[in-house]
């Protein structure tokens, strides 16, 4: 793995030089803004770019009497270079890869976008109060090994993987600077909370039915703004638009909304708060770790950050997992 | 504030009703947050300050609560919106104790951090209409959120029992910052350019149609398939079109709590929409949603003899 050191002052005119191949997530740039030219684009959240609010799927039409369909292509996308925090790379790479680019289906329109999309991990130095992603497996350092990654060290940027030299060329790393980084990436996370314990997922599987859902829920009103801005939430919509000619359209959904699961007798299996608040906790904290490994929630806390009445996940889940022992 | 006050009138409310639903500090640093108490020994919980922007009379309405006897900690803008559910038949009179609570405005976190920077809640003391930062008063005004600027009733107009004494300024006059003159006063052009660069952002969370008091349609326009009135792709138009349908079905409803700005995660400013509505209800027909139980809302009302002949 290569790794070096780039002075502040090149890295800034290296990014300032090629702006329009980066963009940025408002989160990284609130920790990062001093070390990053002004005028990147920034983004909300990273799922935007491979996962779009709103795409047409496919096209129809009625004509001498028979259907034609036709599929919507997303064009060829340019390599672009996105800025993000650790929790939101992980979202990318486990969450969202994982559900869409699976083994035996990949979502087409999704790997267009994200086969050019390289992402540039940037540690977290500083820790936002609203954070937890050492709960949940993460940790202010984490990347993949494969990804560029950059994290202030004295005085300096140290920067991992810029195979293309991105960043230019910089000075290697000796072996006392990266015993320094392995000494206090260590510390770092040793001062961390602790992970979950390990079988919470099972535990809480097994706690489905349990009262206490709804008291846990109450507070939430079911707004849904936390799973749009949440970067690992992939539920979506398809509706059809028009009649005799028009397209299938797919948007963003969310399991807090009552109609996303109101079946077409009119029966809604979640049918208020208390069964969609659990859903929502179940399919992060249980479901996604016991089928695929991996919880559904990197512990970035932009859902406690927005929600308009303090719901708070973080709480939550330390609550159950002191409730299931 | 208030809080001893609060604290003792729930135990008492208590023996009577299944819980009082009010405020609690919340998990993060200035915030508070709805709080349903049902046992004596959690009225310490309770408090009330500048964080506690929800409005409660959104709760009435989850199944759980509406057929129950319940108390509600209600500011001016929570009464008003209590006062509509009432009118429109979704919660009943009898079965609330409203403790009506005047408000001296709800402090925006996002004004506080830009004047402030990163914030400790220990730099800050809290009065009724001034703040101390670090042994400096200030005027609580230029942090209030932006409803709350123009806000026009402090005082609950309906209530079983009031906590603290009524305020005795018109915060809208007192403040001199309002959002909606100033949009009033840029040319059209400019007007137009504000909003479509805000439903430039607009994703379609519906999150300020799901936190407003009074949005409690079971089946919304905006997701109807027939008749199809929107396309649910989140493109400019089709949001312009969205909260400018939204803002008719409000009219005359809407009691300008700015539930659906404190909701949006993108920071749209979306009350102003609904409020500028309001604000020419209360000019042509001397009316505002949720003051008076008694006074027909205007918009709501069919008359065979009414003047106006496209109404006819
Ligand atoms: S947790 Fe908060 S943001 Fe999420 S749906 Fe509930 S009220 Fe809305
Ligand atoms: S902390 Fe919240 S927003 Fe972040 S991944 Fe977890 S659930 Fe999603
Ligand atoms: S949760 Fe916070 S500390 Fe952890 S990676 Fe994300 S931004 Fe950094
Ligand atoms: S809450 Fe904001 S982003 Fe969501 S639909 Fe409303 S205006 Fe749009
Ligand atoms: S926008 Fe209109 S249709 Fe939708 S919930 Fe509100 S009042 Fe009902």
């Amino acid at each position: 793995m290569a790794k070096k050191l780039v002075t502040p002052e090149v890295f800034r005119k290296k990014v300032a030089d090629q702006s329009d191949l980066f963009l940025i997530t408002e989160r990284a740039q609130g920790v990062y803004h001093e070390f990053l030219p002004q005028g990147l684009r920034v983004i909300k959240t990273p799922k935007e770019l491979i996962f779009p609010e709103w795409e047409g799927v496919y096209r129809f039409s009625f004509q001498d009497r028979s259907w034609k369909v036709w599929e919507i292509e997303t064009g060829d996308f340019s390599p672009r270079f996105l800025f993000l925090l650790p929790c939101e790379a992980r979202a990318v790479i486990e969450v969202l890869d994982g559900n869409f680019l699976q083994k035996d289906y990949i979502d087409k329109n999704y790997w267009q976008r994200r086969k050019n999309l390289h992402l540039i991990v940037l540690g977290c130095y500083t820790i936002p109060k609203t954070c937890f992603c050492s709960l949940v497996g993460g940790n202010p350092l984490w990347r993949d090994g494969r990804s560029l990654f950059v994290l202030p060290f004295q005085g300096e940027l140290y920067v991992e993987n810029d195979e293309t030299m991105l960043f230019g060329e910089g000075k290697s790393v000796d072996a006392r600077e990266e015993e320094t980084l392995a000494t206090r990436e260590e510390e770092l996370k040793a001062s961390l909370p602790p992970p979950l314990p390990s079988d919470f997922p099972q535990k809480l599987y097994a706690h489905f039915d349990e009262g206490i859902w709804k008291d846990l829920s109450w507070r939430c009103i079911n707004c849904g703004a936390c799973t749009f801005l949440c970067p690992t939430c992939y539920c979506f919509d398809l509706s059809v638009e028009g009649r005799l000619r028009g397209l299938t359209l797919k948007t963003w959904d969310s399991c807090m909304f009552p109609r996303f699961t109101l079946h077409a007798s009119s029966h809604n299996p979640r049918p208020t708060g208390k069964e969609r608040v659990r859903q929502r906790v179940m399919h992060k904290f249980s479901y996604l770790p016991l089928r695929e490994g991996y919880y559904g929630c990197v512990g970035c806390g932009i859902c406690r950050e927005i929600c308009p009445v303090n719901w708070d996940i973080r709480e939550t889940v330390e609550r159950m997992a002191k409730y299931l022992g | 504030m208030y809080e001893e006050e609060i604290r003792a009138l729930s135990v008492k409310l208590l023996d009577e009703v299944e819980g009082v639903i009010g405020y609690s500090w919340g998990t993060l640093p200035f915030r508070a947050r709805p709080f349903l108490c049902q046992k004596k020994e959690d009225v310490t919980h309770l408090v009330f300050n500048h964080f506690c922007g929800s409005n409660l009379a959104r709760y009435l309405l989850s199944g759980e609560l509406k057929e129950k006897k319940i108390a509600i900690l209600a500011k001016a803008c929570d009464a008003r919106a209590i006062t509509v559910l009432i009118r429109e038949g979704q919660v009943k009179r009898e079965n609330l104790v409203i403790v009506g609570i005047p408000c001296y405005g709800m402090v925006d976190r996002k004004k506080l951090e830009e004047r402030f920077g990163p914030l400790q809640p220990q730099d800050f003391e809290w009065h009724l209409d001034s703040l101390t930062f670090k042994g400096e008063n200030l005027s609580i005004g230029p942090f209030l959120e932006a409803t709350c600027q123009r806000c026009l009733h402090p005082n609950p107009p309906l209530y079983d029992h009031l906590i603290g004494q009524e305020v005795t300024y018109i915060p809208r006059k007192r403040w001199n910052n309002d959002a909606l003159t100033k949009l009033d006063m840029v040319s059209r052009e400019e007007r137009w350019a504000f909003f479509a660069g805000e439903f430039e952002k607009c994703i379609r969370c519906y999150a300020c149609r799901n936190s407003c008091p009074l949005c409690y349609c079971k089946e919304c326009f905006a997701e109807m398939q027939r008749p199809y009135w929107l396309s649910g792709a989140a493109t400019p138009s089709e949001n312009l079109f969205f909260h400018v349908g939204r803002s008719l079905h409000m009219a005359g409803r809407c009691v300008e709590c700015g539930a659906c700005e404190r909701a949006c995660p993108v920071d749209i400013p979306i009350a102003l929409l609904p409020c500028k509505v309001e604000e020419l209800i209360r000019g042509n027909f001397d009316f505002e949603a949720g003051i008076d139980p008694d006074k027909e809302p205007p918009l709501l009302t069919y008359r065979e003899n009414d003047p106006g002949e496209f109404i006819r």
